[in-house]
């Protein structure tokens, strides 16, 4: 690309830049004057947008290790273009994450003392670990990618060896602390509200983080094929509808599992009658479950739509704003009667908040110009899908004469 | 509240974006029309054949490399079809030494006459008459012209195969319908279309104006 | 357990002079907040209050829990119960998550949000003073004794007496002593305790018991996990393998 096509200015820059430059701004005065008087944070509000933002940020990045295990342990290959892509979202969406925390926590220059002050009974170190131990395997699992450009082979062929179990290990990785992001809230049984509060919490997060994981990558592919066209040099970005909708298939089937698990967990604890209760708290509850679960279920079980790319879309949408809703229900507004402050989050805190998201974008375009992001599955299995293509055009051939 | 606020503004930066997007004339890949809405029997694979070692370029012209190192050019399935059946006029000369996007061939649709660009730079080694005047059953064997080049087929923002070729070819399908009711240009078209998913319709009038083969020209046909 | 020392607060005997809140602040060097102690409340430079409900007066302050959320908490062991029972707090190690703030079932921890370098704040039932073998501040200072300081089990004894010596005068229940698994301030009142703002409806089980029966699964899912992971690699590609040979022969057969 060159200078003039980066500095042309199109709708998107403008606005990436205004929101990176606030973003900077509140970033300087966060660190300079402290918590009390950029954010809206207080004693009954001690966490806010930026830690409900880190719970949405690591339930849409799940994605890298389920597509992961699909295809190097399941051998589905047919999701291969999606790996790449996915753990790129992992990675970028997991240092949103740690950067947010480290935005988040009250004394920065301490981060990390985790590493050698040790409680192993806090969900927090617990979560703290699991989030080092998966960011280093998703390096390791990218690191491919970067070595092959710069035409480094010898490592390559080392992290081949270890790759297997690096994927088992990011699974099981992912697994804890997705489900654990849930288990920080056990501990206060009397402040969450009882719609979400359950004992069932982590299973909760673990299979809804599935379901939006998936979403986040199919809604990501329409991203991809909106924003890395032909004309700018990319290549295999364009949609590829049989994969998206098995994807889709697998997001049907994790809703509908999350679905029955909530019916089990209101049944099973007598928590029905809170479903009649008039009150915020009911209303943003049957918002997320409409959004998030019901709607996607219906719309993914009529064959026509799983197989229609616009339905496909707004199915991902609905799912990730259900994730969004829920998340933040948990993190704020079922938090909200107990603390009995009504908590809306300061100019400063949705600045910086903006500003990483937008910075992982840019990263994230960066990356896919640089490196070979997108394969196509073709090149992969070159042998055998040009065997079958020569044989056809024998038959074609033969038509035309 | 913090959930609807931040649900909301997620929405409403994707509605921006369409609506960006609106402006800019392009169309969403969500949104743009599907192939399966045209669901005409030229899109199938089987009608459309892709053969695997050609290349094809956005004027509608097939590349194919020989191992004796020629490259053979000839019109595609939709050049030959797009308008009715095209018969080719005119060729360049041989020996000529050929400028990527100069004029290559020439074919009409009925008595309209349309230019086909060269691909590809190159000197003309030799010139196949036997396809001037005639009516081609098989594009693919119907070259045109072989050439001699350094340029590679490899250049993937130039040339396309394979289901890229497949794809691409699909949307000028339905491009190539959107441009005909914009045109409002009529069935009537001439001799065998693809447009009517291959129906045969002998002597048709032509109902091509200049103006429409002067757009067709700069949508279809220009590199 | 048994050198475990804590105190007791007796609402009955409260008259509401503030001299524990004054004395508090001295021992912790904390400045005023407020002029008129009684509309106080808890913050990072007031551990303990001393509210007003009609004619009864109440204290709020960190009930020093046997087995403390905040404490099971915080994943770099900032705070700590001291030898004494207490729940101290070490500045140095804390990294500022809150997570302690969020879980306290009292809701009780506060933060220094003003400042760029902010610490937890909260009552640690002046341990140092404890272990030079002094009274807490707020005991010291009290005139009528309605706070007084002891071991665990005579505290526990004295309120039971209390309690059964005059049934009429204190309503029935300890409070401190089961909610929450418990923990080392006592407190009895002559009205139910959810009148007074004091957090009623907590399990009697400790917090930190809801996180471990999720945590305890842990290792178990790890292994599990990786079990299931390589036998479900193992398999998969077994089957590919299968698939391709008999792929191959048929296709030998078939030419
Ligand atoms: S009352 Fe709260 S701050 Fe005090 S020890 Fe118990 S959990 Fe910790
Ligand atoms: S804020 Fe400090 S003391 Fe509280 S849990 Fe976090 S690290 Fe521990």
């Amino acid at each position: 690309m060159k200078i003039n096509d980066i500095l042309k200015p199109t709708f998107w820059k403008v606005v990436s830049v205004i929101i990176v430059t606030m973003g900077l701004f509140s970033t300087y005065y966060r660190f300079s004057r402290g918590l009390g008087l950029t954010t809206n944070l207080h004693d009954s509000v001690p966490w806010g947008l930026w830690i409900g933002f880190d719970f949405i940020g690591v339930g849409l990045a799940a994605a890298g290790f389920t597509i992961a295990a699909t295809v190097h342990i399941f051998h589905i290959h047919k999701y291969e273009p999606l790996v790449r892509p996915a753990i790129l979202t992992a990675f970028l969406g997991y240092l949103v994450v740690v950067c947010l925390l480290v935005v988040d926590l009250g004394r920065p220059e301490n981060f990390w003392h985790p590493l050698v002050m040790w409680n192993i009974h806090s969900v927090m170190f617990e979560i703290t670990w699991c989030l080092i131990c998966y960011t280093t395997v998703l390096i390791l699992e990218f690191a491919p990618v970067v070595l092959e450009k710069f035409k480094i082979k010898a490592p390559i062929k080392y992290l081949k060896i270890i790759s297997i179990p690096v994927v088992i290990a990011g699974v099981i990785f992912s697994t804890l602390h997705q489900s654990s992001f849930g288990s920080l809230y056990l501990i206060v049984p009397g402040k969450l509200h009882p719609l979400w509060y359950s004992s069932l919490l982590p299973v909760h997060f673990y299979i809804s983080c599935i379901a939006a994981g998936l979403s986040m990558i199919i809604f990501e592919s329409f991203l991809i094929a909106r924003a890395f066209t032909k004309e700018d040099g990319f290549h295999h970005t364009e949609l590829k509808m049989d994969i998206l909708s098995g994807a889709s298939f697998a997001v049907l089937i994790a809703l509908i599992a999350g679905f029955l698990l909530k019916i089990y967990d209101f049944i099973g604890n007598g928590k029905l009658p809170l479903l009649t209760v008039p009150s915020t708290e009911t209303y943003f509850f049957y918002l997320e479950i409409l959004i998030g679960t019901l709607v996607p279920i219906f719309l993914l079980s009529y064959k026509k739509l799983i197989e229609d790319k616009k339905w496909i879309y707004l199915t991902s949408i609905c799912v990730i704003s259900g994730l969004i809703l829920n998340r933040l229900n948990v993190s704020i507004t079922g938090l909200a009667s107990s603390s009995g402050v009504n908590y809306f989050p300061s100019f400063d805190e949705i600045n910086i908040t903006m500003m990483l998201v937008v910075l992982a974008i840019f990263a994230f375009r960066l990356i896919a110009k640089n490196f070979d992001v997108f394969v196509s599955n073709e090149s992969e299995h070159s042998v055998n899908e040009n065997g079958t293509a020569k044989s056809k055009q024998i038959i074609l051939s033969e038509r035309y004469e | 509240m913090v959930a609807i606020f931040v649900l909301a503004l997620f929405l409403f930066i994707l509605l921006v974006d369409l609506i960006v997007l609106r402006i800019q004339g392009k169309s969403h890949p969500a949104f743009e029309p599907a192939l399966s809405q045209y669901d005409y029997p030229v899109y199938d694979g089987n009608v459309i054949p892709i053969p695997s070692n050609l290349f094809f370029s956005k004027g509608h012209t097939w590349l194919k490399k020989n191992k004796d190192g020629l490259i053979e050019i000839g019109i595609d399935p939709f050049g030959t079809t797009a308008l009715g059946t095209l018969l080719i006029q005119k060729c360049v000369k041989s020996g000529k030494e050929l400028k990527r996007g100069e004029v290559i061939l020439e074919g009409s649709y009925g008595n309209k006459t349309v230019k086909f660009l060269s691909p590809i730079n190159g000197s003309v080694k030799s010139i196949n008459a036997d396809v001037i005047g005639k009516k081609i059953s098989n594009p693919y064997k119907a070259w045109g012209v072989r050439l001699i080049s350094k340029d590679s087929l490899e250049n993937g923002n130039l040339y396309f195969g394979g289901t890229e070729a497949l794809n691409w070819m699909k949307k000028e399908f339905i491009k190539l319908k959107g441009f005909i009711d914009d045109h409002s240009l009529k069935v009537e078209l001439v001799g065998e279309t693809m447009y009517d998913g291959g129906l045969l319709s002998n002597n048709t009038s032509v109902l091509l104006v200049d103006q429409s083969v002067n757009d067709f020209e700069k949508e279809f046909l220009s590199l | 357990m048994l050198n475990e020392t804590g105190i007791l607060f007796d609402i009955t005997l409260c008259e509401g002079c503030g001299a524990c809140y004054d004395m508090c602040k001295e021992v912790n060097n904390l400045p005023e907040t407020n002029d008129d102690y009684l509309k106080d409340h808890l913050s990072d430079n007031t551990f303990t209050v001393v509210e007003e409900y009609g004619e009864i007066y109440t204290r709020k302050l960190c009930m020093h829990c046997n087995e403390p959320a905040c404490v099971s908490v915080c994943l770099v062991g900032a705070i700590k119960k001291s030898s004494t029972g207490a729940v101290v707090y070490d500045a140095d190690k804390c990294i500022g998550c809150r997570y302690c703030m969020q879980a306290c079932p009292h809701s009780i921890p506060r933060y220094e949000w003003g400042l760029t370098k902010p610490r937890i704040r909260k009552c640690n039932l002046c341990d140092d003073r404890v272990k030079a073998g002094k009274l807490p501040g707020c005991v010291e200072a009290c005139p009528t004794e309605a706070t007084i300081f002891g071991k665990m089990d005579e505290l526990i004894e004295i309120a039971k007496k209390r309690l059964k010596s005059d049934p009429d005068k204190y309503y029935q229940h300890i409070y401190g002593l089961e909610e929450a698994g418990g923990g080392h301030v006592l407190i009895i009142s002559p009205v139910p305790f959810e009148q007074l703002g004091y957090v009623s409806k907590l399990t009697n089980e400790p917090m930190p018991e809801f996180t471990m029966r999720a945590m305890e699964k842990i290792p178990s899912v790890a292994i599990g996990g990786g079990l299931f992971l390589s036998a479900m690699f193992w398999l998969t590609k077994r089957k590919n393998e299968l698939a391709k040979e008999k792929k191959s022969t048929n296709g030998k057969e078939s030419i």
